[in-house]
């Protein structure tokens, strides 16, 4: 429920409820990773079945109430089938001001390591408390929400059913955790090749070839090609004065840490389904992959890519797009 | 009827007592050994996190998952820790939390840290990737002016430099790095083919590499000098203190549970006794008083034959190890008045030597009886009193010596002043005296023994080692009583006395003693006795 995710350091979260400790569902996810080269891996084929409080979650991403005028739900901008994220660069929701940034996706996050773009969470708990405070998403607090979705006497039978403590302001939260966590995106063509199941095409291993020699995998590897490390947008060039108009949300990390250090530097995001969710970076100033890795050779690598060899990279990346997580 | 009742009111009291108690805290194993747990995997961890760093600063290739892993893993036992065992005191609790929280703050420190090293080593591993490449490609080509040489010499150059400075980051290395880079820069690009050619973003690498394989190594020692550590070393000793001190609570709480099912057990028994003697008063006072009598009668039994067995013992183990010198003076006595004349001056000395060493013999075993008996019929005293530790020794090592022949064999250590010990003298040189001439007895005449001597912490300590028989596993347990022997003595002679009056001596100073042996290898013993520095030696 990265909703807010997008807000990066703006607005007060909602108060998570006294007792916020967590058992991530995730936590079962983590197992078994080959790596290839050492830095990249595969994700698991199978995710364990989604039990009781993961369907609960579920149905609670996609439900109105949650939010305090009962217009928006989760799924409004991280749309499933747009990989988790959705079309627009400054997501406009009925009645809210937009959101300040690109809203990324909802997929894998269980192999991240911080949340939001600034990195600023390190549990997916608190970004879900900020999202549901903030006033250009869900504007409302736990309570509140509980007393709306409690209404529902279905959300209290399976709630009792899930939980001992039936419906609460805890097991709210804990369900839509839980949901977060367990959406992942295996299958991808990438993966099956990773595993020696699948060769890629010509164009796709030239991609490959050359995503790691140019340096891309320095940042973007691990399981989830990216989603393990903080970098400044703009090693080789200054990003941010070539583009003009800087906002609070591109200062990053700084906005958490106040150090000069972490200025413009971000969590480095996730590679899998990239292909799905145009636009792209935090401000969604590339429309389209290309550009979007024209961009990153440009200002992270010192390199000036041609066309040609974009595509190569973009053939490369479309690989990465896996099952897309049905909606309940 | 009165009594009953008061019986029967007590018993009650005590059960709501004895429910009372039983919700108090006690000390949770479980909680306990959770929490001990994560506080050592966090020391653990941070020692690992040093290894990390050690082998990440002196290795070509620089790695951060390890370091990575360190730090969530310690993130993850520092949340485990949220919720601390019920048994803590308010107090103690809170001093954890104190330390802990400072342990925390340090973990965070140096996970910023790390991240930071990520980000940074990401971004020299990609310039050092980029140059190895594009020399990889460069090489292909043989430059065909004179430039194009000097430039891919420069480029060499640079190459040699940026590859050393990966190994030894010192300023040396650092200027050197920098100078290669000036040259770089003067050179055309336009003298040569290169592929990739831009000079420019070559240049824009090679600073790169330069200043992130110094900040890489900075990063390394900021985390390097994080107090992480200590912070964590003093949380564990906090708890562990804290974890002793509830033991001890509880083992209170325990005598006084213990006490209280006492008194509810005495209660209902009086409760029911009271109402049985009214029933049948007569009866139950006879068979109680016929049932006790019995008992004190088998018990009486058992000790007579327990006396009978020791006596038994006593008197064929002495009169054995009496007769042997007994028969060898009267021999010799005999044999001297019958020959004594035309023997030879050297023959008669040797005679009455065996006569003297036998008395002395048979006087020390009277002495050891003797003194036993003092002390098993409580008549032998701890009278401390000061006297000098070096004189005391050497007094003691030269008549163990003399007793057990030839001289030396004996080499003491100790410390190194002379000082004035308020002490039982007489009880150690039991003691002592015994331990050495085992150790003297029971090992070969070529193999010295080893006597160490020391002042710790108000106990005066004496370890007599010897490179002897040793003593089999199964006769260690009896070692300390009368008359019990090792089964591998074979020949050598003595009464089974000799420890057990070691063990009564050392009793009587409240000290301990502890012993370790292999059989053919030898016995350590240690004695331990409490004494003090005496009057002027106050050290």
């Amino acid at each position: 429920m990265r909703l807010a995710i997008s807000l990066v350091g703006l607005g007060c979260a909602a108060k998570p409820p006294a007792d916020h400790r967590e058992v991530f569902y995730a936590d079962s996810l983590g197992a078994e990773l080959t790596y290839v080269d050492g830095v990249l891996a595969a994700l698991p084929d199978e995710p364990p079945a989604p039990d009781l409080r993961v369907s609960l979650g579920a149905r609670l991403f996609q439900d109105v109430r949650l939010s305090e005028d009962e217009k928006v739900a989760c799924a409004s901008c991280h749309v499933l089938a747009l990989g988790g994220a959705n079309a627009q660069s400054r997501t406009d929701l009925p009645g809210r001001a937009p959101v300040p940034v690109n809203v990324p996706t909802v997929f894998n996050l269980a192999y991240d390591f911080r949340y939001a773009w600034s990195g600023k969470f390190v549990d997916v708990g608190a970004q879900i408390d900020t999202a549901l405070g903030l006033d250009n998403a869900m504007a409302t607090d736990w309570d509140a929400a509980l007393a709306r979705v409690g209404r529902d006497s279905t959300y209290q039978a399976d709630f009792r059913r899930a939980y001992p403590e039936g419906l609460t302001p805890r097991t709210l939260r804990d369900a839509l955790i839980r949901y977060n966590m367990s959406l992942v995106t295996p299958g991808a063509r990438f993966d099956q090749f990773l595993r020696g199941q699948l060769p890629l095409s010509e164009q796709e291993k030239r991609g490959y070839d050359m995503f790691r020699q140019y340096g891309c995998v320095s940042c973007h590897q691990g399981v989830n090609l990216g989603g393990n490390m903080f970098q400044r947008f703009g090693v080789m060039r200054d990003y941010f004065s070539e583009r003009g108009h800087v906002e609070k949300a591109d200062l990053g990390l700084y906005n958490t840490t106040q150090r000069e250090e972490d200025r413009h530097v971000f969590r480095v995001p996730s590679l899998r389904n990239v292909a799905l969710t145009a636009p792209y970076f935090h401000d969604g100033s590339a429309p389209t992959l290309v550009e979007a890795v024209q961009t990153m050779a440009r200002y992270q690598l010192g390199r000036e890519l041609t066309h040609l060899q974009a595509a190569d990279i973009v053939a490369f990346l479309v690989t990465l797009t896996g099952r897309t997580p049905e909606v309940p | 009827m009165q009594l009953a009742r008061l019986a029967a009111a007590l018993a009650v009291t005590a059960l709501v007592g004895f429910a009372a108690m039983t919700r108090l805290h006690a000390v949770d194993e479980r909680a306990a050994a959770d929490c001990e747990a994560n506080l050592r995997e966090i020391s653990t961890l941070n020692f690992r996190r040093s290894s990390e760093i050690l082998l990440s600063r002196s290795g070509l290739v620089r790695h951060y998952d390890a370091l990575a892993e360190v730090e969530m893993e310690l993130r993850r036992a520092h949340d485990r820790l949220q919720v601390l065992p019920g048994f803590l005191q308010p107090s103690e609790a809170a001093v954890l939390r104190q330390r802990l929280a400072a342990s925390r703050a340090v973990r965070e420190e140096a996970e910023r840290t790390v991240e930071r090293f990520k980000r940074e080593l990401a971004i020299l591993r990609n310039s050092t990737g980029f140059l190895t490449t594009l020399a990889r490609e460069v090489a292909k080509f043989e430059p065909a002016t004179p430039e194009g040489a000097t430039l891919a010499r420069a480029f060499d150059a640079l190459l040699r430099d940026l590859l050393s400075l990966q190994v030894n980051h010192d300023q040396i290395a650092v200027e050197l790095a920098h100078k290669a880079l000036v040259r770089l820069r003067k050179e055309d690009p336009r003298a040569t083919e290169w592929p990739s050619a831009d000079l420019a973003v070559v240049l824009r690498h090679g600073e790169i590499v330069v200043d992130k394989s110094v900040y890489v190594d900075r990063l390394l020692r900021d985390l390097e000098s994080l107090p992480t550590g200590k912070t964590a070393d003093a949380a564990l000793s906090t708890y562990l203190a804290a974890h002793r001190a509830a033991l001890g609570r509880d083992a209170q709480s325990g005598v006084l549970l213990m006490g209280l099912v006492f008194v509810t057990g005495a209660a209902i028994a009086l409760y029911v006794i009271l109402r049985l003697r009214r029933a049948a008063t007569d009866l139950h006072r006879s068979s109680l008083e016929l049932g006790q009598a019995v008992l004190s009668l088998r018990e009486e039994r058992n000790k007579q034959a327990e006396l009978a067995e020791l006596k038994s013992r006593f008197v064929s183990t002495t009169s054995h190890e009496f007769r042997t010198p007994l028969s060898v003076i009267l021999s010799s006595a005999e044999m001297l008045s019958a020959y004594g004349q035309q023997w030879s001056a050297e023959k008669i000395a040797q005679h009455l030597s065996r006569i003297r060493t036998s008395a002395f013999h048979m006087t020390r075993m009277l002495e050891d009886v003797l003194l036993l008996g003092r002390a098993e019929s409580g008549r032998l005293e701890y009278t401390p009193a000061p006297f000098h530790l070096t004189a005391f020794c050497d007094d003691l090592v030269q008549s163990v010596e003399l007793a057990h022949g030839p001289k030396g064999r004996i080499a003491m250590s100790l410390p190194e002043r002379d000082m004035v010990l308020v002490a039982d003298e007489v009880l150690l040189r039991h003691a002592l005296g015994n331990l050495l001439s085992n150790a003297l007895k029971y090992s070969a005449e070529s193999d010295p023994v080893q006597l160490r001597v020391a002042v710790v912490d108000g106990n005066l300590e004496f370890e007599v080692k010897d490179r002897g028989i040793g003593i089999p596993s199964e006769d260690q347990r009896h070692l300390f009583s009368s008359f019990h022997r090792g089964s591998n003595v074979g020949r050598i002679r003595g009464t089974g006395l000799g420890l057990s009056i070691v063990k009564h001596a050392v009793e009587l100073q409240s000290g301990s003693i502890s012993l370790e042996s292999t059989v053919g290898e030898g016995t350590q013993v240690l004695v331990r006795v409490p004494a003090r520095v005496g009057p002027g030696e106050a050290a």
